[in-house]
This record gives structure tokens, C-alpha cells and sequence, in this order.
């Protein structure tokens, strides 16, 4: 049986300098602000911290509020938070991984204190309506759950694009976090079976996408900068 | 047989092997979740040799030259490609006219230019 491992750098190509300089100046002190939250989701989620810091990092440089005190909402699919999850997806994944029994006692235990409306059974998928996204909407604004969510989206993503071997894409897994589940670039021949450089070549990856990948997964990276530093 | 069906034929193993790959790429089951994943971390490369990437997206200097309002949400133009991004990676492409969402449930809309609202030039 395989294991399950992280291969970085993943591409020979190195994020712009002054993201680089960046991450090198600050990734430590931010990732220190919520640690204890995310130490807690990368136990319940079973996800390596550097991989939850990357995100971070990239998507919010651990901001979960604007800086009117209000919690970071943005686009039409409300992507919330520190790791901006959006409701409905952050509800698709749970519903799939409460069905298939992946849920971590730690993790029911959250579940019920931010979403006491959520009724579910485990090995059950579990049903709800509308108004359920507004419940979810609600609860991602607590930061530690907003965390565990993203972090039980992550864990999903990383194990639905694995390679044969067992190798996870980081890479891969981000094209759905970023653009979404089914969005055209994961119909190419290239998301399917090509490694990470055939994947950042592809003309239905958005530049913001492959800009993402490769402050991920490339050299001087954030996955480089926080294995590096021990997490 | 003749050569019209051994082409059927070959056809059909390779979508089928195609199938089957998809099928268990993407398999995910109940006790995968108590693995560990290991990052595996190169050390042996010299990032001076290694070529960066073009600065596009959050660092700036391709995006964020013109602003638009489609649906009430702000895009900014990717000079690169012609097409506008927002903050949550929705596209706008004006050549085909259509807004590409994010998220679990990504749609594909035609929105008219026309109701495009330019905020900057």
C-alpha cells in the first residue's frame, strides 16, 4: 500500500521576488497569530500544517477581517474568511466526508458547537436545505471553525487528485480550491494526467491560478518556507 | 477484421482504460483519512538557478490597471490575456462574453458587454 506524500518544489519555477522577500519577512509572525487553531484543524483534518499556512498565506496573509472589524466575504459565492471558504462548497465536502465516515471526533465536536443546526448521522449523507448555507455562512465566521472547514475541504481535495503513487497535488487540489470544482481547467488532458509544469501551461488555468500554484508548490515557495521551518 | 472496427475497437480499450484510471485516481475511501501526509522536501536545488515567474495577479503589476462592475462584484483587467479576474477569481472574458464563476458550483454565464460598467480607464 502507498503512502501519501507531498513532493516540493513540484515545478522549476520560483514566485516573484517580492513575494518571496515577503513571505520570507512575515510568514513566521503571521502564522503565529491563529496557530493554535490551526494546530487543532490539522489534527482533526489530518492535513500537514505547512500545507494549511500555505494557504493562508496566499489567499488572506492570515487576515480573517477587514480592517473595519467585519469578517473578509468576497465574491458572489461569499468565500469567507482566512481560508475563504464559500458556505455551499464548505457543505458539499462535510455532507461527503460524514457519509463516508471521515469525520474526526474532534472535528463532530466543532461541528456541533458552530453549527448546532446541522443534524447528521455518521456513514449517512445528510440532508438540508437553503437555509443550511446561511447557517454555514454564519458559523465560517468563527475563525477557528472556518479553519476546520477549510481544512476538511483541503484534505478531501488532496486525496480526490492524487497520483497512482500516492503523490498528492497541491497543485491540482488548488485549481479546485481557487477555481473551483468543476471548472473547465480540470476537463483538460493536462489536469488529468500531466505533471505540475504541463498543468501551469495550460491556457484554461486563470493567471491568478498558476500564480497561486507556484507561490504554493515552487521553488522558495510557501510549502519550501514552512517544511523548512519545521511544520 | 477489418481495419474501420479494429479502430472501434481500440477506441473503446482506450476510453475504457481511461475510465478506470479516472475511476481510481479518484477513489477516496473511509480509511485514507488516518494517513499521514509527508511532505517530501527537495533540498538539493540552487534557487539561483531557477527562473521566476511573471508577476501577474496578487502582486500586481499585469492586474488591476482598469476596474469593472459586472453583478455588483469589481473585476480588475489582466492585461496579459484580456480578461477580467475579481478578488475570488470569477473571470469575465469580454470576446466571448461569458462569466466563469468559482466554487463548488461553477457556472459559466453569458453576460452582454453592455452590462459591463467600466469604473477606470
Amino acid at each position: 500500500m502507498f503512502n501519501f506524500t507531498i513532493k516540493i518544489p513540484s515545478i522549476m519555477v520560483k514566485p516573484p521576488a517580492k513575494f518571496v522577500n515577503e513571505l520570507q519577512q512575515t510568514g513566521l509572525s503571521l502564522a503565529n497569530k491563529y496557530k493554535a487553531q490551526f494546530v487543532t484543524a490539522s489534527n482533526a483534518a489530518n492535513v500537514p500544517l505547512s500545507v494549511l499556512f500555505t494557504v493562508a498565506f496566499i489567499e488572506q496573509r492570515f487576515e480573517h477581517y477587514n480592517s473595519n472589524g467585519s469578517v473578509s466575504v468576497s465574491g458572489s459565492e461569499r468565500s469567507t474568511g482566512i481560508l475563504q471558504v464559500s458556505p455551499e462548497a464548505a457543505l458539499v465536502h462535510l455532507s461527503k466526508e460524514i457519509a463516508a465516515s471521515r469525520i474526526s471526533s474532534l472535528s463532530i465536536g466543532m461541528i456541533k458547537k458552530y453549527l448546532p443546526q446541522f443534524n447528521f448521522t455518521l456513514g449517512v449523507k445528510p440532508t438540508y436545505d437553503s437555509s443550511m448555507v446561511d447557517n454555514m455562512f454564519s458559523a465560517l465566521k468563527n475563525v477557528d471553525f472556518n479553519i476546520l472547514m477549510g481544512a476538511i475541504y483541503i484534505r478531501r481535495l488532496l486525496e480526490d487528485t492524487k497520483d497512482l503513487n500516492g503523490t498528492m497535488r497541491l497543485d491540482k487540489a488548488i485549481i479546485k480550491y481557487n477555481m473551483g470544482e468543476n471548472s473547465r481547467a480540470t476537463k483538460t488532458p493536462a489536469y488529468i494526467l500531466g505533471d505540475t509544469t504541463a498543468l501551469y501551461n495550460q491556457p484554461q488555468i486563470a493567471n491568478i491560478t498558476k500564480s497561486y500554484i507556484v507561490k504554493s508548490v515552487g521553488v522558495l515557495g510557501c510549502m519550501d518556507f514552512y517544511t523548512k521551518n519545521g511544520f | 477484421m477489418t481495419t474501420k472496427k479494429i479502430i472501434i475497437l481500440s477506441s473503446s480499450l482506450l476510453l475504457a482504460s481511461f475510465g478506470i484510471y479516472v475511476y481510481f485516481n479518484n477513489r477516496v475511501d473511509s480509511s485514507s483519512f488516518q494517513k499521514h501526509i509527508t511532505v517530501k522536501l527537495d533540498t538539493n536545488i540552487d534557487p539561483n538557478t531557477i527562473p521566476e515567474a511573471a508577476d501577474v495577479a496578487n502582486d500586481g503589476s499585469d492586474i488591476g490597471s482598469q476596474i469593472a462592475m459586472i453583478n455588483g462584484e469589481i473585476f480588475f483587467l489582466n492585461t496579459e490575456d484580456g480578461t477580467y479576474i475579481s478578488d475570488s477569481g470569477n473571470i469575465y472574458d469580454p470576446t466571448t462574453e461569458s462569466l466563469t464563476t468559482t466554487g463548488n458550483n461553477a457556472t459559466s454565464t453569458h453576460i452582454d458587454a453592455s452590462q459591463v460598467k467600466l469604473i477606470t480607464n
